[in-house]
């Protein structure tokens, strides 16, 4: 079976259980979506708002990991590059979509359009505490084109390569990257202000972009690793991903498992300390009732258990220890976005009477881009095939592995940290 | 039709020698090709001709005669450290008075000091620890001289908080030492949890560098021609034979400490700038300050290595194993850790101005505009403007170019310190209590007194160990001739 060429048939490049499974979700998703509207529009909203911002998490963090292989100029990632691109491309059209509804929903779920301006959404302005509303709207097209020229361009210069192999489209691609790591630090930032603190009025944390950061790229590794074990077992990319790959996506991940832990404690004990109101507000608010439960399995789920279990480093050479891993990655992720937004609407805890509302947007919105993805991943060939390191990649090394390169005077060697100089012969 | 059109698998489009029937039948055939013009990776170890040499080449500065500018650079650096030591010892039996420091700036000069001497301490454990576990080969030619750095660093760093307490012989009252004179230190103090993270910080550094040092001070044993280098260096290189038991717990305990120090590299600074962040100070008062110091000091660290790798190498003639690869790297790290510092900096920033706080917001305005706005430009130039050249690369392979850039950001990363500490305390909140903070003389010979105890523990570290890790270089040039040999027959195999 080829996974080179492009293949319009999902059953010949193994994705037909997914495209089924995408159409399930697709269909369970849009049923409890339009119940959930009718039943109940602000839980709706905030229910959408958590999927919508789960996603995106997804689809930023995939655009980080592209970005980070280009500036780095990595070896061992080429053979999971083409499936991060795909991913990061997920977010415009498909999460600009999915953003439109947070537009007229936007009433239910942010206080500063809504309180004082007599709940006329639309008109609020920043004698409202927040920021006027074209601003927001303004803003929010931006991000989501300037994401859209990123991902999109990353893809299309990595495409082109396959056709051609030009070596310097390698260089060109790095350099993208180089704004492109501007881009994304200052527009998640700003997303992760804007569509989610922004739910809790008049709260200001200096490091809840960088906290919101920490939780795309954890998220992305974890599915990046989960598709690679996946795709494995399959076969589709057997001959690409040996050991190498696995142990640093398992390192990637312990990583930022400890960024993660990190930077949201650096939040909590700060403010603590300080123990200002205005600020100590936001966790007293997540303190009442289930929600401190769910804060203690964060603890636990999101850092402790992965920090562990992530340490040995043979278990990370074991898929079942790596599905098992990055399936866990699913519900905690979630959570962590749910103990951040989902509060606002329900303060005295997680609510899970409702909670199939929330369920049925992850399902919408997931089942979508699964069907993308598949289409995307089928359409072109499945790893950057003329990349000018894919040797490296195959060969097993990690970019760190030495090989012998000729000097100047020929009669002498240069260690270097690979083969690539290796051309005269040694 | 070729494979590609067949639908196989083939990369053999990357090669430049393809084997015509391989690629007609299109199977899975990599081969080991040259990368193309401007995408090869540079070498780490130039003129390689053997593990001897390495020796050789790494050894040559120690054992031959004092150079000249060795000497003079000692005298320079004795000579403020005596500086230094004149200046503690006049604070100490006069008060601190003799300092800038007054209502509202109570801590100056001092302090900055502090925080900038401890963010260059974290450098060389970052190089040395994190990129070991990262598994980052190109540490091993600078990880000598970073650990050492760290260590005289932290050393200066620890000597400001100390005479800053003003009755220095009470110093001992920080230890938690249970019921001496009923007095039991206060945990809740951001200042009593540097006490810790500094010592255990100290102490896991030492013991890291020394483990790194022992191979090599056995090898500086083997080669010692005077009786009394033999005795010294046989004393402390514990009586290491190389056998492979030794090499066995050696490379454990390398690990272990590896890991107990990264996580150390990170949880220290993060508690300097809780000696900052947990006060309810605008300007101080910032959750984004942990990060935002580690990042800081990994930058300040990384500057400082700079300014004193390219000398050393010169120097001492090391070009060969300390390459231009390896600035080209330092400077990538260095640019990395840049961004990370100006994006806090300017989130920070942003979130004080938008965060409808009217404190916050007038401590920004009065950084940009207030008194000290001549600091901020300062900042602004050396930590966020200067480093965007190493963006290219003609720059970062420029050795001078680098070293002037370096120089800045250490500049830089003082003043940023500077416009932290003074720029947020001289207006506090009660406008009659404002002020002009200026240092004195006594300040100033104080922080060149640093200098002299740093360079002068520096420049006998160059002088009588190892500044490269010798067994570390050699392992390496060992193992890259076993994994080529595996690679190509991995490939051979596959072929």
């Amino acid at each position: 079976m080829s996974v080179t060429e492009p293949n319009y048939d999902v059953k010949a490049c193994g994705m037909a259980l997914a495209k089924r499974v995408s159409g399930i979700l697709i269909c369970a998703g849009l049923i409890g979506a339009v119940v959930g509207m009718a039943i109940d529009l602000r839980r709706f909203a905030f229910a959408w708002l958590v999927a919508f911002m789960f996603f995106l998490s997804l689809c930023l963090g995939s655009l980080f990991l592209v970005i980070v292989h280009h500036l780095f100029d990595a070896a061992w990632s080429v053979s999971i590059r083409r499936i991060c691109e795909h991913i990061a491309c997920l977010v415009f059209p498909w999460m600009g979509l999915a953003f439109v509804p947070l537009v007229f929903l936007g009433r239910y779920v942010y206080p500063w359009g809504q309180a004082q301006n007599t709940g006329l959404w639309g008109l609020s302005s920043a004698a409202d505490g927040g920021i006027r509303f074209w601003a927001w709207c303004a803003l929010s097209v931006l991000f989501f084109g300037a994401w859209r020229w990123l991902a999109h361009t990353l893809r299309r210069l990595s495409l082109e390569q396959d056709e051609t192999g030009e070596a310097k489209l390698t260089c060109r691609l790095r350099r993208y990257s180089v704004g492109g790591a501007l881009i994304l630090a200052a527009t998640i930032t700003g997303a992760a202000t804007l569509w989610m603190k922004g739910v809790d009025q008049g709260w200001v944390s200096a490091i809840y972009g960088a906290c919101f950061f920490s939780s795309c790229g954890w998220f992305a590794i974890a599915v990046a690793w989960l598709l690679t074990v996946v795709l494995r077992r399959n076969r589709s990319l057997g001959s690409l991903l040996g050991p190498v790959q696995f142990q640093s996506l398992g390192a990637l991940l312990l990583a930022f498992t400890l960024l993660h832990a990190y930077m949201h404690y650096s939040q909590y004990f700060v403010i603590w300390n300080a123990n200002l109101p205005e600020e100590t507000s936001w966790y007293i608010l997540r303190e009442q009732g289930t929600w401190l439960h769910t804060g203690l399995v964060l603890v636990f789920g999101h850092f402790l258990l992965p920090f562990l279990v992530l340490l040995r480093s043979d278990w990370k050479l074991r898929s079942g220890v790596a599905l098992a891993v990055c399936a866990w990655a699913w519900p905690m992720h979630y959570l962590d976005l749910a103990f951040n937004i989902l509060p606002v609407a329900s303060p005295a805890g997680f609510p899970l009477g409702s909670a199939w509302m929330d369920l049925s947007c992850l399902a919408l919105v997931g089942g979508c881009l699964l069907r993308v993805f598949v289409r995307d991943y089928c359409r072109h060939p499945a790893f950057p095939q003329r990349d000018p390191r894919l040797n490296e990649a195959l060969a097993g090394w990690d970019g760190h592995c030495l090989g012998l390169a000729p000097t100047e005077t020929g009669s002498v060697w240069a260690i270097s940290d690979n083969q690539s100089t290796d051309s005269a012969g040694t | 039709m070729n494979s590609r059109d067949r639908g196989e698998l083939s990369v053999s489009d990357t090669r430049q020698h393809v084997e015509p029937e391989k690629e007609a039948r299109g199977v899975l055939s990599p081969e080991l090709v040259a990368t193309p013009a401007g995408l090869a990776r540079e070498p780490l170890i130039r003129g390689y001709r053997g593990l001897g040499w390495i020796s050789d080449e790494v050894m040559r500065f120690n054992e031959r005669s004092t150079p000249s500018w060795w000497r003079a650079g000692l005298l320079v650096a004795l000579f403020l450290l005596v500086l230094g030591v004149v200046m503690v010892a006049y604070l100490v039996t006069t008060g601190i008075g003799v300092w800038g420091v007054g209502h509202p700036v109570m801590w100056g000069w001092a302090t900055i000091n502090f925080v900038w001497w401890i963010g260059i301490g974290h450098a060389g454990t970052l190089i040395s620890a994190i990129l070991f576990l990262l598994r980052q080969h190109w540490r091993t030619a600078v990880n000598r001289v970073a650990e050492a750095m760290t260590i005289f660093a932290v050393l200066c760093a620890a000597l400001f908080p100390i005479i800053h307490v003003g009755r220095v012989w009470y110093i001992w009252w920080l230890l938690p030492i249970p019921t001496s004179n009923a007095v039991w230190p206060q945990f809740h103090s951001p200042l009593m949890w540097d006490v810790f993270a500094i010592a255990t910080y100290l102490t896991v550094s030492v013991l890291f560098w020394y483990l790194g040092l022992v191979p090599d001070l056995a090898l500086m044993r083997d080669r010692a021609r005077r009786p009394v280098s033999r005795f010294f260096y046989g004393l402390f290189s514990l009586g290491w034979t190389g056998s492979q038991r030794q090499w066995h717990h050696y490379e454990k305990a390398y690990l272990i400490i590896a890991g107990l120090a990264t996580a150390l590299v990170v949880s220290v600074h993060s508690i300097v700038s809780l000696d900052f962040a947990a006060t309810q100070l605008p300007g101080w008062h910032s959750t984004i300050f942990p990060p935002y110091f580690v990042a800081g000091a990994m930058f300040s660290g990384f500057g400082m290595v700079l300014t004193l790798v390219i000398p050393v190498r010169s120097l001492c003639g090391l070009e060969n194993v300390i390459t231009k690869r390896h600035i080209d790297l330092i400077c990538k790290v260095t640019l990395a850790t840049g961004s990370i510092v100006a994006y806090a900096f300017v989130v920070e920033g942003c979130y004080a101005w938008f965060g409808g706080k009217p404190y916050e917001r007038f401590m920004i305005l009065n950084r940009v505009t207030g008194p000290y706005w001549w600091a901020f430009l300062l900042v602004v130039a050396c930590n966020f403007l200067a480093p965007q050249a190493f963006w290219f690369r003609k720059v970062r392979l420029n050795l001078r170019a680098v070293w002037v850039l370096s120089i800045l950001i250490n500049i830089g990363m003082w003043m940023e310190r500077f416009v932290i500490v003074v720029g947020s305390l001289h207006r506090d909140f009660v406008p009659p209590n404002w002020s002009y903070y200026r240092p004195t003389w006594v300040d100033v010979c104080t922080f060149a007194g640093s200098f002299g105890l740093f360079f002068a523990f520096f420049l006998l570290f160059l002088r009588y160990l190892p500044v490269v890790a010798v067994s570390e270089l050699k392992s390496i040039a060992s193992n890259c001739i076993s994994v080529c040999a595996s690679s190509r027959q991995r490939l051979d195999a596959r072929r």
